[in-house]
């Protein structure tokens, strides 16, 4: 969780600040979107410089875990609902996306997936709405499971079984990405436009009243804090993330079965963002990398692959509770010493 | 009447709580609240800002509110704070006082994804609000540090300064001195007496009766979930049954 150094670290006094005109209040002052623009010219120097077709397959992987994980960021790290229902959410978008793209272009798909995700999420939202914590993450497992047994047997939705074969890559105003470089390119934009949309709440008053109904809902409530539009909203709005990961995911893979959205699947979207960095908007994106990337890495371990990447998940956890991003962070820090004093930590995971 | 709460009742199970308790706080009044612990004074100040689950009658700045809403009840016009000071410690101080400002436009997702400009613009008036209320309290020079670096007094302040914020028509103090010291307890008291003046009516519970005393006009005592006094504070202190209540065993032993 962020700030888990919030009440060690000794913060100089900042002179009392008035707004002038221009100004802006302290929130805005982040530079999420220097950190956009930078995801964006490495998604594309990554598309134009990887040349086998096994390193494109991983980028495209990576690309659009990062969606489901920015989506997951919303729901749990920012607005703290337990929620294993991304990765039905996710199935969800992939199958209404390949329902209502046949014989079709991809943008009807993605509205689809768009808007029946979105409905779906507002409807469980509301239904287990008096159900918190604990009692709410049972809710969202149980959906899950409703969710893979009706993409097994609801067949005119999805098909016999739940699995589709020959998915059309993904087209736009008559071009079909069908390479892996276009397909880079086009999921990349998908990864910038999500990551600029999560900067733009980051950068707004939203991200308070997220943050003050994670911490205390009975709190924020007597402040003023409408919890209750919060919650349904947060959740409708990052399981709409993974809807429209979902979405690629059917057009980038060409193939999609039930199992592909299997409760393993929530156990790694909750990976990619606690690995990550639960902290902070771009742990998702880089617990992403790890998930995709680092057992590939491992392969030449042979049998004991899944042993040490396990072992590897438990050292990066334990040693670094910040995730990737605080180990980013650190190392910032380090490079910074001596160079005057630093940012000063602990300023609620803002990186 | 800025607050009027009629039978409110509060049961746990077989424990009555609270037991028909019916108060009013009139505009520019200050009342405090006293009895011993177990009284029933924090649930009733639950039950009149909507956490607990109560039935009765609230009317707030001459409103009917219903009960179990804290949404309602603070957009009705009362604010309180509660026994340990309740601040989001990963927020700045500044945006722990933003989240009460009552001019919600643009702080949804709209004003994050469409209408910028506005929510810039009303963001901008919102914080110099906040610093104002920061100011008040003595918390301006550390408007920008996480809630979670304060000290205790200052998390209170820092509370105090954000039920302010929203401008509300009357403000209900859970036990604010404790935990303070003298000075803190005197700044404390000079803040909350110059509350009527500026049109916040308050409702104080609090333990130190000299406290009590210098911020309310009136003081009610509550003893098993019931008022069982109320009149003007140096008065109230020497009524039999409130003595015997409150002080039971200090009067017993001076009698």
């Amino acid at each position: 969780m962020p700030g888990s150094e919030v009440g060690t670290a000794p913060v100089a006094a900042e002179p009392a600040a008035r707004p002038a005109r221009g100004a802006r209040p302290p929130v805005y002052r982040q530079r999420q979107l220097h950190g956009v623009a930078a995801v964006a010219v490495l998604v594309v120097a990554l598309a134009l410089g990887v040349d086998s077709a096994f390193s494109y397959g991983l980028l495209h992987s990576w690309l659009v875990y990062s969606i489901v994980g920015l989506g997951f960021y919303l729901v749990f790290s920012l607005s703290g609902q337990f929620a294993f229902s991304q990765g039905a959410f996710f199935g969800l978008g992939a199958y209404a996306s390949v329902w209502a793209s046949e014989g079709r272009s991809f943008a009807w798909g993605l509205a689809a997936a768009v808007a029946l995700t979105a409905l779906v999420a507002l409807a469980f939202a509301a239904l287990v709405v008096r159900s918190d914590h604990f009692y709410f993450a049972i809710a969202t497992l149980a959906f899950s499971h409703i969710a893979l047994i009706v993409f097994r047997e609801l067949e005119w939705f999805t098909a016999p079984g739940g699995e589709i074969v020959g998915i059309p890559k993904p087209d736009l105003f008559g071009h079909r990405f069908a390479t892996g470089q276009d397909l880079a390119l086009f999921l990349g934009a998908f990864l910038v436009a999500a990551l600029l949309l999560t900067a733009l709440i980051e950068r707004s008053p939203l991200r308070r009243e997220a943050v003050a109904f994670r911490d205390n809902r009975q709190v924020a409530a007597t402040v003023g804090v409408p919890v209750l539009r919060l919650r349904l909203g947060m959740f409708v709005l990052g399981s709409t993330y993974a809807g429209v990961a979902g979405c690629l995911f059917a057009h980038k893979s060409g193939f999609i079965s039930t199992e592909s959205f299997a409760l393993e699947l929530g156990i790694d979207i909750f990976l990619i963002v606690l690995l990550g960095g639960a902290g902070s908007m771009w742990g998702p994106v880089l617990g992403a990398a790890f998930v995709v990337w680092m057992p590939e890495q491992l392969r030449f371990v042979g049998e004991y692959r899944a042993l040490i990447y396990g072992a590897l998940l438990v050292v990066v956890v334990v040693a670094f509770p910040g995730g990737l991003v605080g180990l980013v962070e650190a190392v910032g820090r380090w490079l910074r010493r001596g160079r005057g004093p630093g940012r000063p930590v602990g300023t609620g995971g803002r990186a | 009447m800025t607050l009027r709460a009629t039978g409110i009742a509060v049961h746990f199970g077989a424990l009555r709580a609270v037991d028909g308790v019916d108060l009013a706080v009139g505009p520019g009044e200050a009342v405090g609240m006293v009895g011993p612990n177990g009284s029933g004074k924090s649930t009733f100040l639950n039950a009149v800002t909507g956490v607990v689950t109560a039935r009765g009658a609230l009317e707030v700045a001459g409103r009917r509110v219903p009960l179990g809403r804290p949404g309602a009840v603070r957009r009705a016009g009362l604010a309180r704070t509660f026994q340990t000071p309740q601040t989001f410690r990963e927020l700045t101080c500044i945006e722990n006082v933003l989240l009460a400002d009552r001019d919600r436009h643009a702080t949804g997702l709209a004003g994050a994804w469409l209408v910028r400009p506005a929510m810039w613009r009303r963001e901008r008036e919102r914080w110099a609000r906040a610093v104002a209320a920061l100011d008040r309290v003595g918390l301006a020079d550390r408007a920008e540090q996480p809630a979670g670096l304060l000290s205790y007094g200052q998390q209170r302040m820092l509370e105090l300064a954000r039920s302010l914020a929203g401008e509300p028509a009357v403000l209900v103090a859970d036990e604010p001195s404790a935990g303070l010291d003298d000075a803190e307890t005197a700044d404390l008291a000079r803040l909350l007496r110059e509350l009527p003046a500026q049109g916040v009516s308050l409702l104080v519970v609090d333990h130190k009766l000299d406290f009590i005393e210098e911020v309310a006009d009136r003081v009610v005592v509550m003893q098993l979930g019931r008022v069982i006094a109320s009149g003007l504070p140096a008065e109230v202190w020497r009524r039999d049954e409130v003595v015997e209540a409150y002080l039971g065993r200090r009067g017993a032993a001076g009698s």
